[in-house]
């Protein structure tokens, strides 16, 4: 089974660690690569001439540069962080929801408050980094 | 005889004709006050002077001829031309009889007697006019009187005082030169506009005080006019209204700070509660890790982490209902149509599982356009709806939308088939953080209403509702359509 390239763009330890958790105990291959702002982001998602990652996982609230810049500059240079693209939130603010209108923005999530939705949450994210030829889970 | 020439005397001395007697050689031997008054010359020197050393016109205007009538036993009625103290001529009718001593003519009786009865009128005038100069220096307010040239004429003294010039540099335009330069141009032309259109106006401007410092003054003024209807110019009255525009600026700049103090605060509440999210979500998510995996092994250990979550899950939706409560205070509502069915779809799809999880019906169709801020009143329509579904019996719940327009008011009533609440707390249930139903049962953080509330406010409306228990209940929101 292929390892699944994840890039997570977060800029809290904890919820990085909650994920990385999650991820261990599903028993899943994953690789997660972490940004920890905006200016990380943009030097380590991949030229537009190369691979991008399986899945971005981009916090909208990170120090200097937002997510959503992070998103619109890597759009104007052509580049796409994922094949899939999910922004997360801890905000419930709808102004944060209209904003992810963003064109690379597959998903806007909000970020799970128990460790029951931070499990349902990287079950769909590794289910939607899976290469289409894996997806027999669903 | 004697006595009753006496009498004669004083009937004469007090009468309001002017009295004189004169001998045959046209010397005087009485002369009343009234004389005095109508000659300018006292009794003591007219008295054993003949006419024409008084008079020495007489002669040759003919003016005498009454006296020589009566002088050859004839009476003479006649006007004639009297010159008093005012050197104007006034008409009086007047009366010449010869005075007999037996048969012989010893002499003559001139009666004049004022003819116009305007004297009296312009007496009567002057006291009227003098009554009012009396009143206007009393008054405390500034009074000023222009003519039909626009020019002022007239400053009590109180204007005066106030100016601290006297009356001569004031007329005419002289009084303009103490308006502050910069109201002088709309002083004049409020002025002078009112007055070719003979209007009413009134205005504010700022008047040189005797000490130098301006004054704000309101200055009313209207049209006069004759008793014939002619007009006559302006007349007006001012008062010093600088203290209150001093006051009325303190208010201002108060609540100009206010408004600041509040608008701070109300970013404060949200970045607070925005920010507060992220660290109870922390120890929301770790609590709930920490008790799946310690919980197993110890009952008290899971006892322990299920009461701080407990806890924590409380902290995040009180911050939550603070949140919402910031998001609709923050920034000025913007006001345009929304479709309220579209609105209702939206509220709907958002809380889709709490539909589902209480087989909730939400009954609302042909609902009308109505100008709100789409954003913040959805925030209220999700909160009244989401609260008709939770506060439930055990018949599926059932929430109804309409709308009424009362004037220029749009009234939305969402009704359910819920619990109810004893109409007493029908007030309290709108405070912030109020609860009326037990927590463990009824999931929320005494927000919502609080929330409903304040969206009402921000459209001009008002919140309420009726209920009783086990009746189900209605809240009315209500918005006011901008004109």
């Amino acid at each position: 089974m292929n390892t699944v390239r994840i890039l997570l763009v977060e800029d809290n330890p904890g919820d990085v660690a909650l994920l990385r958790l999650a991820v261990e105990e599903l028993g899943a291959k994953a690789a997660i690569d972490v940004a920890r702002d905006g200016e990380e982001a943009l030097r380590m998602v991949p030229m537009a001439n190369e691979a991008p990652y399986d899945l971005a996982l981009v916090d909208i609230n990170l120090p200097r540069i937002g997510g959503l810049d992070v998103l619109e500059r890597l759009h104007t240079e052509g580049r796409r962080p994922g094949r899939h693209t999910f922004v997360y939130s801890s905000s419930s603010d709808p102004r944060d929801r209209a904003a992810a209108d963003s064109p690379l923005v597959e998903r806007m999530i909000q970020k799970p408050e128990t460790w029951t939705e931070v499990l349902a949450l990287v079950r769909e994210v590794l289910s939607t980094a899976r290469p289409p030829a894996d997806d027999g889970e669903r | 005889m004697t006595l009753n020439t006496h009498f004669i005397r004083r009937v004469f001395d007090n009468g309001l004709d002017a009295v004189a007697a004169f001998d045959d050689n046209l010397r005087f031997i009485y002369w009343n006050d009234a004389m005095e008054e109508a000659t300018s010359l006292l009794a003591e020197s007219a008295v054993g002077a003949s006419v024409y050393q008084l008079f020495p016109a007489m002669r040759e205007t003919g003016l005498d001829e009454p006296l020589r009538a009566a002088l050859r036993g004839e009476q003479r009625v006649v006007d004639a031309p009297f010159y008093g103290a005012s050197s104007t001529a006034r008409e009086y009718e007047w009366f010449v009889t010869p005075l007999h001593e037996g048969t012989r003519v010893s002499g003559g009786i001139s009666v004049a007697r004022s003819r116009s009865r305007g004297g009296d009128l312009a007496e009567r005038m002057a006291e009227t006019e003098q009554r009012f100069k009396i009143m206007a220096d009393c008054s405390p307010v500034l009074l000023w009187m222009s003519g039909e040239d626009s020019l002022c004429n007239f400053f009590n003294q109180t204007w005066l005082e106030f100016s601290g010039k006297p009356l001569e540099e004031e007329v005419g335009v002289g009084w303009a030169a103490g308006v502050h330069p910069a109201d002088f141009e709309r002083c004049m032309d409020t002025y002078m506009r009112a007055f070719n259109a003979r209007e009413s106006f009134e205005m504010e401007y700022r008047l040189r005080r005797h000490d130098g410092a301006y004054r704000w003054i309101l200055d009313r003024g209207s049209p006069r006019y004759s008793p014939a209807g002619v007009f006559a110019g302006f007349i007006g009255s001012c008062i010093d209204i600088t203290d209150r525009k001093e006051s009325e600026d303190q208010t201002r700049e108060l609540a100009a700070r206010l408004n600041k103090t509040n608008q701070h605060l109300e970013r404060l509440l949200y970045a607070a509660s925005h920010d507060l999210r992220e660290p109870i979500r922390m120890v929301t998510s770790f609590l709930s890790l920490a008790e799946r995996k310690l919980g197993g092994n110890d009952p008290q250990t899971a006892e322990f982490l299920a009461f701080a979550r407990g806890g924590a899950e409380r902290m995040r939706s009180t911050v939550d209902g603070l949140l919402d409560f910031a998001r609709v205070r923050e920034g000025t509502p913007s006001l345009e149509p929304v479709e309220i069915d579209d609105l209702v779809r939206d509220v709907c799809a958002d809380l889709k599982c709490l539909i589902e999880e209480n087989q909730a019906r939400v009954v609302a169709d042909g609902l009308p356009r109505m100008h709100a801020d789409a954003i913040r009143l959805r925030i209220a329509l999700q909160n009244l709806i989401a609260n008709a579904i939770k506060f439930r019996t055990l018949a599926p719940p059932v929430v109804s939308l309409s709308a009424a327009r009362e004037g220029d008011t749009w009234v939305i009533a969402v009704r359910d088939n819920g619990i109810g609440f004893d109409p007493q707390y029908a007030e309290l249930a709108f405070g912030m953080f109020q609860r009326l139903h037990d927590r463990e049962q009824f999931a929320g953080n005494g927000m919502g209403l609080a929330i409903v509330r304040e969206v009402a406010a921000l459209h001009g409306g008002r919140a309420w509702a009726t209920s009783a228990p086990g009746q189900g209940s209605t809240f009315y929101l209500s918005l006011q359509e901008p004109t």
